[in-house]
């Protein structure tokens, strides 16, 4: 298992999307994190209890790497729960699309 | 929970559509219900071998119009059972795409929101209570086919004995064990009859270190059906429904 400190660094690595992440960016993910992902993807959220347990680090550091996961737009800022416990939301980006030239797109439209 | 099974290639003409016709009937054969999303929105085609006239003016909605927020996705799944034949004891749904040009382009431009996507499968599964949820997918990697890999319980990753076919699929394993796949199966499809089927699958098996769950040679009378039927069900007995049953016996939850 990773521990804190090389998952920490390994994320810093990773470029910051505001606006979401897309499926492609899962991938660049450390392994211990990219398997939280595949079943965040179906899920959609997760308990900071769950990740705790899954990465098993101290909650302390499983907080730290929560935090650096929003900031690196994978995660949304978590939500606190009646249980005292916090809820990650998966951070997919909105949108995927092609980015082909508009006036390409608006020729092929017209057919 | 469905299962879901998405099938994979890495590049185009592999089969999918057909294979994933097939097994899906021979699913519902064993009285599953099962759903087929057509998500190779760019160039649609399993509505063909499940026999669904997309241009029928009964077709209001398409898995686009869902994706576009003008639609549940199931007003876009349709009923085809009773267009394959066979008596079969499940269902299969169908939600196909659109293969009206103009859609197409307007998807592909203005794109969509992947995460409906993956809420319309837990919808789908959810309301037409679903035993198998199967994704046939866009040739290649994108965000979609990494989606699909991601969230399924099994892939099928489809190739022909063809060194491009090798190469590309030697990249989709990768991917899939990255995504850490609970089941990744191999099928090698169109194999010339002069080959000696139990080599290549070693060979393969080896090179991949994935186990190969069929072996379908290449057939005339599946070339002559040409993607006007379900061939499992138009020739019980031939030697490739025989493999195509193996991997839904493999693949029934």
């Amino acid at each position: 298992m990773d521990s804190f400190a090389t998952l920490r660094d390994e994320l810093a690595q990773l470029e910051a999307n505001t606006e979401g992440v897309a499926m492609a960016d899962v991938l660049l993910l450390p392994s211990a994190l990219r398997k939280v992902f595949r079943r965040l993807i179906r899920t959609k959220k997760v308990a900071l209890s769950e990740l705790i347990e899954v990465l098993g680090l101290s909650a302390a550091e499983t907080q730290m790497l929560g935090t650096i996961l929003v900031e690196k737009g994978f995660l949304q800022p978590p939500v606190a729960t009646d249980s005292a416990d916090l809820i990650y939301y998966l951070n997919l980006s909105a949108k995927s699309s092609n980015p082909m030239a508009g006036r390409v797109w608006d020729v092929l439209e017209d057919l | 929970m469905a299962k879901i099974i998405s099938i994979h290639s890495y590049r185009g003409g592999t089969g999918k559509s057909n294979t994933t016709a097939n097994v899906a009937a021979l699913l519902a054969a064993k009285g599953l219900r099962v759903g087929v999303v057509d998500t190779d929105l760019n160039s649609p085609g399993i509505h063909m071998p499940l026999k669904f006239d997309l241009e029928s003016g009964d077709v209001k909605y398409t898995l686009n119009n869902y994706l576009w927020g003008n639609c549940e996705i199931t007003d876009a799944a349709y009923d085809v059972t009773a267009n394959l034949g066979g008596n079969l004891a499940g269902k299969v749904f169908l939600v196909p795409a659109s293969i009206k040009a103009a859609e197409i382009t307007k998807l592909l431009r203005d794109g969509y929101d992947v995460g409906l996507l993956n809420d319309g499968f837990d919808e789908l599964t959810e309301k037409l209570n679903l035993d198998v949820l199967m994704v046939d997918t866009h040739p290649g990697l994108n965000n979609e086919t990494l989606l699909s890999i991601a969230i399924t319980d099994s892939l099928i990753i489809i190739l022909r004995p063809d060194y491009q076919d090798y190469q590309g699929t030697a990249v989709t394993v990768e991917v899939a064990r990255k995504l850490d796949v609970p089941q990744m199966l191999l099928v090698i499809n169109k194999m010339p009859l002069i080959f000696d089927f139990a080599e290549v699958k070693s060979r393969v098996e080896k090179l991949y270190n994935c186990p190969v769950a069929a072996v379908l040679p290449h057939s005339d009378e599946m070339m002559s059906l040409a993607s006007q039927g379900v061939f499992a069900l138009t020739y019980p007995d031939n030697v490739v429904t025989a493999e195509l049953q193996h991997l839904a016996d493999l693949l029934a939850p």
